[in-house]
């Protein structure tokens, strides 16, 4: 230390200075590129953290939805039961015409099969009383909007957002390593809408089952989508690509992003 | 002091430089998920070059066949911004795929058709209007008389290409029908609706199903001795007529189905008053008992790999579904639910088995996975729904339902929708099997 204060005395104080801010400046530089490096590489292909969001947002005891899958609310059958009950009923007999059973009720008209009615997703259960603090939105309730949206009703978080009643923040996946990223209720808001609308546009076959396509799209600041959306993520079926490509196509516009450029869309084949 | 004023500028440039990219990544993702409603790609099917009378009559079979597909809907002609008719397949202008996008249109269908003496030839290609790329180009033959078979083949073809699997709307169903006074083997188009005779033995015939191949049926018929044996039908050649004639003629065969290969049947035969199920040879070869219980063994349905058979036996009580292999090992059962469970149908991308359940003194039809994990109704209503067979392309299953009185066949979309009958004004129409994709199409 001592020779080192013995040794400024010999140096010319302007030029100490310049080395100093030089000096400075270097780690400036340094702290900068730790700091922002991992946003400036690409995102790697493949977003496990999209999948793991998911997974946490399914209602407990859920199974994944069978792709092709009536809409049910089947009676589950009861997971195995070891014993049936002995049937006292006379045996079938190997029918040279198919076998009538005791007979039923006048012809009825039709009432449908699988209607959405004897299907219902579970109904949403009805809120308690608006709290009248803002309320934290985070993923599980957007998943949760998805699984209601189609009776329209609000979600709390964007009523709030569109009555400028609260500026909460939500945090949802990016679509980068399983990232998650806080987000305003106007983000949500357009997120909802944007799904809604892409949805529509959306053909999806029966038939396609456990398959899932990312997207990255280059929105204009209009929702305009720019040059060909890119397949981030393929689901093993190009068809199924294919198919959603052409929702966001067919979408565009999109509703107003909240801000130009490259968003990630993620399109499983069941609901989850 | 020039350095002073380096730190700041250069913060200030990192950040600049960095900021872009991470808004970029930072951006959430959007979730789509499908919205249970089913939904279509809108067709533009432009009247095909030649003949003006049989482009739009082909162009109505098309936009028909489109429409049984459930996954197409038929752009107005009047909405065209563009030319009504197709220009040639080869060398003609570019298609203005903005005009098609602008009025909605996914696909668009153009080509040709031409009538030499009395042979028909079609000819289509189909565009993703949304990026512009031809998808599809194919070449149809026929008769005359087959303009409108070759219209579905069109609309199939369509459906193909942009779902990577064949409409079914060139498809047959074979099914049984009392409308003559007494129940014979009937074959339809499953879309035009208008069946044709194909057994006149006035007895009682039972259970037709269709080889893989599509060229025969076989059925169960009371025509000789009153008793039940196999025949088979044939297209356009002499039908065999009675089969396995070897097998001991104290027996009663109640049924054969085809495997998926075709090269052999599973029966259900009454052997002492009991039936079990065996399998055989087409020829006749091989025969081979998979069961041997003091029960009933009924209603083989192979799996689509030909490895597995769902069949139903009452050794538990009441008839259930069960699963063997092939070779008649490893029984298994696969429903619990209900007392009465009948009539398997193995799906062919093997996701699914249909069945009938008997709930409340009537017939529904539900789907379980073959490892019984998932278990839902598919049709259910207050009168009998029974006797499921799906399409070939597995979308898609027919089945007989009394909810109009005698009895009629209804096609059903495998998540439930886009229900309608096939059949209509005749007796009971039962027992339908719906038979393989046409050979242009495999």
């Amino acid at each position: 230390m001592v020779g080192g204060a013995d040794e400024l005395d010999g140096i010319d104080r302007s030029r100490f200075r310049a080395m100093v801010l030089g000096s400075a400046v270097a780690h400036v530089l340094l702290l900068a590129f730790l700091f922002f490096g991992p946003a400036l590489s690409p995102p790697p292909p493949g977003i496990p953290g999209v999948v793991v969001v998911d997974l946490v947002t399914m209602a407990p005891g859920l199974s994944p939805a069978p792709a092709a899958a009536p809409k049910p609310v089947a009676p589950k059958p009861a997971p195995p039961k070891p014993k049936p009950k002995p049937v006292p009923q006379a045996k079938p007999i190997p029918p040279p015409e198919p076998v009538a059973p005791p007979k039923p009720p006048p012809p009825v008209v039709n009432k449908t099969v699988l209607p959405k009615e004897a299907m219902a997703k579970p109904k949403p259960v009805p809120k308690a009383a608006p709290k009248p603090e803002p309320k934290q939105v985070d993923y599980d309730d957007l998943m949760k909007d998805l699984r209601e949206e189609t009776g329209e009703e609000r979600p709390e978080a964007v009523q709030q957002a569109a009555s400028g009643a609260a500026a909460s923040t939500s945090t949802l996946p990016t679509g980068g390593l399983g990232g998650t990223v806080k987000v305003s209720p106007e983000v949500m808001a357009w997120i909802r809408d944007t799904r809604i609308h892409v949805r529509k546009n959306w053909v999806k076959a029966p038939g396609f089952q456990r398959l899932q396509t990312q997207l990255s799209v280059n929105l204009d600041a209009a929702g305009n989508v720019v040059g060909e959306p890119r397949v981030i993520q393929r689901s093993g079926n190009p068809y199924y690509d294919d198919s959603v490509v052409r929702a966001i196509q067919k979408a565009s516009p999109l509703p107003k992003p909240p801000r130009a450029g490259e968003w990630p869309f993620v399109f499983p084949s069941e609901e989850s | 002091m020039p350095f002073r004023r380096l730190v700041p500028l250069a913060l200030a440039l990192t950040c600049a430089l960095a900021a872009p990219a991470r808004a970029q990544e930072e951006n959430p993702t959007v979730i789509v998920t499908p919205s249970g409603e089913s939904s279509r790609y809108k067709a533009a099917v432009q009247r095909f070059a030649g003949d003006a009378e049989l482009a739009l009559k082909l162009r109505e079979a098309i936009g028909a066949g489109l429409d049984f597909s459930s996954l197409f809907q038929v752009v107005s002609p009047q909405a065209f911004l563009g030319s009504d008719v197709s220009g040639p397949l080869d060398g003609g202008p570019p298609i203005a795929c903005p005009d098609w996008r602008q009025i909605g249109a996914d696909a668009l269908v153009e080509g040709a058709v031409a009538l030499r003496g009395d042979n028909l030839a079609v000819e289509f290609r189909v565009w993703d209007v949304a990026r512009c790329q031809k998808l599809e180009r194919k070449r149809f033959s026929g008769k005359r008389g087959d303009l409108a078979f070759l219209g579905h083949k069109v609309a199939d073809g369509v459906v193909g290409a942009f779902t990577g699997k064949p409409g079914v709307s060139a498809t047959e169903v074979a099914f049984i029908s009392d409308r003559t006074g007494k129940r014979e083997v009937f074959v339809m188009d499953v879309v035009d609706g208008r069946p044709k005779q194909a057994t006149r033995n006035a007895t009682i015939n039972a259970f037709p199903d269709w080889s893989p191949d599509g060229g025969a049926i076989v059925y169960t018929s009371y025509r000789e001795r009153k008793r039940p044996y196999l025949f088979v039908l044939t297209r356009g050649q002499q039908s065999p007529g009675r089969v396995f004639k070897n097998l001991n003629p104290g027996w009663q065969i109640f049924r054969g189905v085809f495997d998926p290969g075709g090269t052999k049947l599973a029966l259900v035969i009454s052997v002492n008053g009991q039936s079990e199920i065996f399998t055989i040879g087409r020829n006749g070869s091989g025969l081979q008992r998979l069961t041997n219980a003091p029960t009933l063994e009924l209603s083989p349905s192979f799996s689509p790999d030909g490895s597995q058979i769902a069949f139903v036996s009452d050794r538990s009580g009441g008839p259930q579904l069960y699963v063997m292999n092939a070779d008649g090992s490893g029984v298994r059962r696969l429903t619990y639910n209900g007392n009465y469970n009948t009539g398997p149908a193995w799906s062919p991308d093997g996701r699914w088995i249909a069945y009938e359940a008997r709930a409340g003194g009537q017939f529904d039809i539900w789907l379980i996975d073959p490892g019984g994990a998932e278990n839902v109704p598919l049709v259910t209503n207050p009168s009998n729904d029974e006797g499921a067979s799906w399409s070939p392309d597995g979308r898609k299953l027919v089945f007989a339902s009394k909810r109009r009185g005698a009895g009629d066949l209804f096609v059903i979309d495998v998540d439930g929708t886009n229900l309608r009958p096939i059949t209509s004004g005749g007796r009971a129409n039962t027992s339908p099997s719906w038979g393989p994709y046409d050979r242009d199409l495999r």
